[in-house]
């Protein structure tokens, strides 16, 4: 319980810390909302009746304690660009990226573990070293790269599957698959080899520890030992790798979703950004920070369950 | 290369059901950077039923490669030139890795040095006991496996077994997953026990118990023990043979009642002397000078001792001595005559 009290108190503060951060970054960026939207040789009394408007002659104090309290009670603000509430904007946009990040994740995860196991088991062989170098390939393709390379051959070229053009759940299962199969790609690449990488390293380290001999000391083959014994052990740092990963692709691929025209809050953040619309930075920069620490305590969690010695630690168990 | 002048031969019988361990003319070579560098040469001991046989020497003797060797669990560097480690008659290294494997933990088995690290952390020592039950066993139901789990743990005399059953290792005391090792290395009631520094790691007054423990068990059933131990005063009190290593070869081997209180070689004689004595306070302790040579230093020719021996001639330098039996012993010593290459 304890416990529990200390993670949603350092949340709050991080979270508090996060707009802070935002709002003060914006004060020193140059150029303002109301400049990119009137022009720069506005008429004048035009420029005051706008920033009226949109309350940004107030004081920096004010606007900031009226924004910290609209979030508390879930009111995000509206848009300077898009003229309508954060809040509609990033629901809208969610869905998208989520499905996004579902779905390279979860094809990253069913390939990271075979992928892994293979190499280790073949690490000396000519085939192991190949495949090793694949991997190097993997995490030095940027992924727009991939991304056209993709579109060519499978959308232009064999006109297999749909160049992107989100098409949501609830119209067409079918096709939403179909439209996030060639982005999801794109990204995995790049994220599984990493993942990938990173757990091969993590085997091999975890091969010379004496717990392994003493499993082969029982009988069990090489093969058996890093399926029962090796991998579990070399899982626990790699759920951290994964977890940057998910968070990175949550926050969504801004270059990903460019390339693949999906609707995604990459996008939403770029426009925000190139607009100076500062609620609707601040309101993204807060979705990207809780995904943040929800990752953060959602690996703690699965850590605990994996690794019984931090039980302890956490004092919650004898 | 001196090592690679000897060929041996074996006569291997098809008949594996008699309890025996027989290290014939093991010679072996560790590939460090390019190089093969002598680790062991022309190691021969046998054990029988019952016999608790000790082994002795610094640390980078080839006591703990000797062990490997003997468990099939060699290093991918290690290389065996020569030689043959037969367990019951059947030659592990001409097995294939399946007859190994089902040798591995059924025939012969090994207690490791630290039980901290031995185990796995993210496992309930009872499932790593029963794991090594269930692999040689694969008809065992999941409730026999685990009775005969409890019951093992319980032989090898820990407490409360069926809640440690479900304890982590980072839970129990280094004394308790010791016992928790020996468990799971009896589990298959093998005839062959290597037990490597099975003590180093443990308070003192738990190394007496485990050794006593060793010592039952060894009686009730007539198993072999090969232990390792740096420790002479365990070899006196447990074994009743002993090997002295010394530069990956025995320099002397025969009875512990024989080598220990009777010292030949000078290296054994300079183990012995090492031990400090409590009724002599004033004097200074006195050991053998010098340390071992590392695996990449040693020299091709000569006794591996002639550095650190006060007692060498200019002979030593240059040949290898022969294992030669000498009152009721085998030493390996220019002093009792004889020459590898003569």
């Amino acid at each position: 319980m304890r416990y529990a009290l200390r993670k949603i108190a350092t949340a709050a503060v991080t979270l508090l810390l996060v707009s802070l951060l935002t709002f003060g970054v914006f004060q020193i960026l140059p150029g303002n909302p109301v400049e990119i939207m009137l022009g720069v040789d506005a008429d004048p009394l035009q420029v005051e009746a706008l920033e009226q408007k949109l309350q940004l002659d107030r004081p920096i104090v004010q606007r900031y304690t009226s924004w910290i309290l609209g979030a508390l009670k879930g009111d995000l603000g509206d848009s300077i660009r898009y003229q309508m509430p954060v809040g509609d904007l990033l629901r809208s946009s969610l869905p998208v990226t989520i499905s996004l990040a579902l779905l390279s994740i979860a094809l990253t995860v069913v390939l990271v573990i075979p992928i892994s196991m293979y190499l280790v088991k073949n690490r000396n062989k000519k085939s192991g070293v190949f495949f090793s170098s694949f991997t190097q390939l993997g995490v030095s393709l940027p992924s727009f790269w991939v991304g056209i390379l993709l579109i060519l051959l499978f959308a232009v070229t064999w006109n297999l599957l749909p160049s992107g053009d989100y098409v949501p759940f609830q119209e067409d299962p079918m096709a939403w698959l179909l439209s996030l199969i060639l982005p999801s790609c794109a990204i995995t690449v790049g994220t599984s080899a990493t993942v990938i990488r990173y757990l091969k390293n993590t085997l091999l380290d975890e091969m010379t520890q004496d717990y392994v001999r003493t499993a082969r000391s029982k009988g069990l083959t090489m093969n058996q030992t890093l399926y029962r014994h090796v991998l579990k052990n070399a899982l626990l740092p790699s759920l951290t790798v994964l977890g940057m990963i998910v968070v990175d692709v949550l926050g969504g691929s801004v270059i990903v979703e460019n390339v693949f025209n999906l609707p995604g809050v990459g996008r939403l953040l770029t426009s925000g950004v190139g607009n100076r619309d500062f609620p609707l930075v601040q309101g993204i920069v807060f979705y990207l920070a809780v995904t943040v620490l929800l990752m953060n305590l959602l690996i703690d969690i699965l850590y605990t369950l994996i690794d019984p010695r931090i039980r302890l630690e956490g004092g919650q168990n004898k | 290369m001196f090592w690679k002048k000897k060929k041996s031969t074996i006569e291997v019988s098809k008949d594996y059901t008699e309890k025996s361990l027989i290290v014939k003319d093991l010679t072996m070579t560790i590939h460090s950077q390019g190089k093969d560098y002598p680790a062991l040469f022309d190691v021969n001991f046998q054990i029988s039923p019952g016999q608790i046989v000790g082994l002795v020497g610094e640390s980078g003797c080839g006591k703990s490669l000797t062990s490997l060797a003997v468990m099939g669990l060699l290093p991918p560097a290690a290389k065996i030139e020569t030689g043959h480690v037969l367990i019951n008659g059947q030659d592990l290294y001409s097995s294939s890795e399946k007859e190994r494997c089902a040798l591995q933990g059924a025939k012969v088995s090994m207690i490791f040095q630290d039980p901290m690290s031995a185990l796995n952390p993210l496992m309930t020592v009872g499932k790593q006991i029963e794991e090594s039950y269930r692999i040689h066993h694969p008809s065992a139901s999941k409730q026999e496996a685990k009775e005969k789990v409890l019951a093992m743990m319980a032989k090898v005399g820990l407490p409360r077994v069926s809640e440690l059953y479900k304890e982590y290792p980072h839970q129990l005391s280094g004394g308790m997953k010791q016992r928790i090792m020996i468990a799971m290395a009896l589990i298959n009631e093998p005839d062959l026990i290597i037990a490597d520094e099975p003590t180093t790691a443990l308070d003192v007054t738990i190394q007496a118990q485990i050794l006593d423990l060793l010592k039952k068990l060894n009686e009730e059933s007539n198993s072999m023990i090969l232990l390792i131990s740096h420790d002479l005063g365990v070899i006196q009190t447990v074994c009743s043979q002993v090997m002295v290593m010394y530069g990956g070869m025995i320099v002397e081997q025969g009875e512990v009642k024989q080598v220990l209180q009777h010292p030949m070689h000078p290296y054994t004689r300079g183990l012995l002397a090492s031990i400090p004595d409590p009724d002599k306070k004033e004097e200074e302790i006195v050991c053998v000078p010098g340390s071992v040579e590392a695996l990449e230093e040693r020299k091709n020719e000569g006794c591996p001792f002639f550095e650190r021996c006060q007692e060498a001639v200019e002979r030593c330098n240059v040949q290898c001595p022969k294992l030669q039996y000498v009152l009721n012993r085998q030493i390996r010593c220019e002093k009792y005559g004889g020459h590898l290459d003569e």
